[in-house]
C-alpha cells in the first residue's frame, strides 16, 4: 500500500473542491476511492510504482477537465 | 488499508459538516488564499482563449466588423430616442406625482470562475444573500445560489434549475435553462406574436427578479399551431465564459 499517495490524493481533493467550489468531501472520496483501485490494480498486475503515480496523475488530469466541461 | 479507511472516514465527515454549513468558518479563512489563486487561474484563462480567438478571426472578421458597425449606427439611433424618452418620462412622473424608481445598489464583483455555477469573488461578508440577482451592463445573469464568507455561485439562466417570468413586447411567458448551454421561451399563448425585434425582459413577477432586465433576444421558434403555448430558443446576449466582472443587485 502507498500510504503517501493516499494522503496527497486527500490534500489535491480537498484543495480541489475549495478551488473548484464543490462541497468539501466530494473530491477526495472519489480520489481516494481511485488511488484504492489503482493501488490495488497494481498489486494485482504488479505494476512499478511509477506507473502507479502516471496512472493517478492521469486521472486527475481528465478528472480536472471533466469538472471544468461538466460542472 | 487502514490509511484508507481512516482517510475515507474523514472525508465523508467533511461532506456531511459541509453540508449543514458548519466548515463556514475555516472555510473562509482558506478563501482568503484561494480567492486570489481562483481570480488568476481565471484571468490567465481567458488570456489563453484570447490568443488563441486571434487565430481564427482572420475568417469571419471582417464580415463580423462590418456587420457591428451597422449595428452601432443603428443604436446611436435607438440611444438618443430612448434618452427623449426617459426625459419625458421624468417630467411626466414628476406632473403626475408618481415617485420616481427606487434606485438599486450594486455591488461590483470579479468572476472567479464558470463551471455549472459561475462562481464570483464576493460573498456574505460584503452583504451577499441567496437569492440576489446578478447582472452586466443590464443584461440578467442569474440569481446567487449559494453563499459563503468570501465568494458565491450563482446559477446561470442556461441552467435547468433557473426559471424567470419575462416578457416579449405585450407577451408574458417563462424562461427556463436547458442542460446549462442553452434557454426556451415557454407558456407564451399562441394568440401572441413573438418576433426577434423585441427583446426578452424580465417580468418582475413574483419579486424574484427586478424588472426590466434584459434576459437576451428570441431566435427560432421551436413549437407548431396545434400546441398549447409557443416556444422559442432565447439567445443570450452576453458570453458568459468571457466576463471578469459582474455585478450584484442589492
Amino acid at each position: 500500500m502507498i500510504t503517501k499517495l493516499y494522503y496527497s490524493a486527500f490534500t489535491v481533493g480537498l484543495l480541489f473542491d475549495i478551488l473548484f467550489g464543490r462541497r468539501l468531501g466530494t473530491l477526495t472520496t472519489i480520489y481516494l476511492l481511485m488511488v484504492l483501485i489503482l493501488d490495488l490494480a497494481g498489486t494485482k498486475f504488479h505494476l512499478s510504482r511509477p506507473v502507479i503515480i502516471a496512472y493517478i496523475i492521469l486521472f486527475q488530469i481528465l478528472i480536472y477537465y471533466g469538472s471544468l466541461f461538466i460542472g | 488499508m487502514r490509511t484508507f479507511i481512516t482517510l475515507i472516514f474523514f472525508s465523508l465527515v467533511i461532506f456531511f459538516l459541509d453540508g449543514r454549513g458548519l466548515l463556514d468558518g475555516p472555510k473562509g479563512i482558506v478563501q482568503t488564499v484561494t480567492v486570489p489563486v481562483q481570480y488568476s487561474l481565471y484571468s490567465a484563462k481567458l488570456g489563453l482563449e484570447e490568443v488563441f480567438s486571434f487565430l481564427t478571426f482572420w475568417k469571419s472578421g471582417e464580415k463580423r466588423i462590418k456587420n457591428l458597425e451597422q449595428k452601432n449606427l443603428e443604436l446611436l439611433a435607438g440611444e438618443n430616442k430612448a434618452k427623449a424618452t426617459e426625459e419625458e418620462n421624468i417630467i411626466l412622473r414628476k406632473q403626475l406625482g408618481v415617485n420616481p424608481k427606487p434606485a438599486t445598489r450594486l455591488l461590483p464583483a470579479t468572476v472567479l470562475g464558470t463551471l455549472r455555477y459561475l462562481e464570483i469573488g464576493v460573498g456574505g461578508n460584503d452583504g451577499v444573500a441567496e437569492g440576489m440577482a446578478v447582472i452586466y451592463l443590464n443584461n440578467l445573469l442569474g440569481r446567487v445560489e449559494k453563499v459563503t464568507p468570501k465568494a458565491s455561485f450563482v446559477v446561470l439562466l442556461s441552467d435547468p434549475q433557473s426559471k424567470v417570468p419575462v416578457k416579449v413586447g405585450s407577451a408574458r411567458g417563462l424562461v427556463s435553462g436547458q442542460f446549462n448551454s442553452s434557454m426556451v421561451l415557454d407558456h407564451i399563448a399562441q394568440t401572441e406574436e413573438i418576433s426577434d425585434t423585441n427583446p426578452v425582459l424580465t417580468s418582475g413577477e413574483g419579486e424574484s427578479f427586478p424588472p426590466d432586465l434584459v434576459v437576451g433576444k428570441v431566435g427560432k421558434i421551436t413549437s407548431v399551431e396545434t400546441d398549447l403555448f409557443q416556444k422559442a430558443e432565447v439567445i443570450s446576449l452576453v458570453d458568459v465564459n468571457k466576463l471578469t466582472t459582474v455585478f450584484v443587485v442589492q
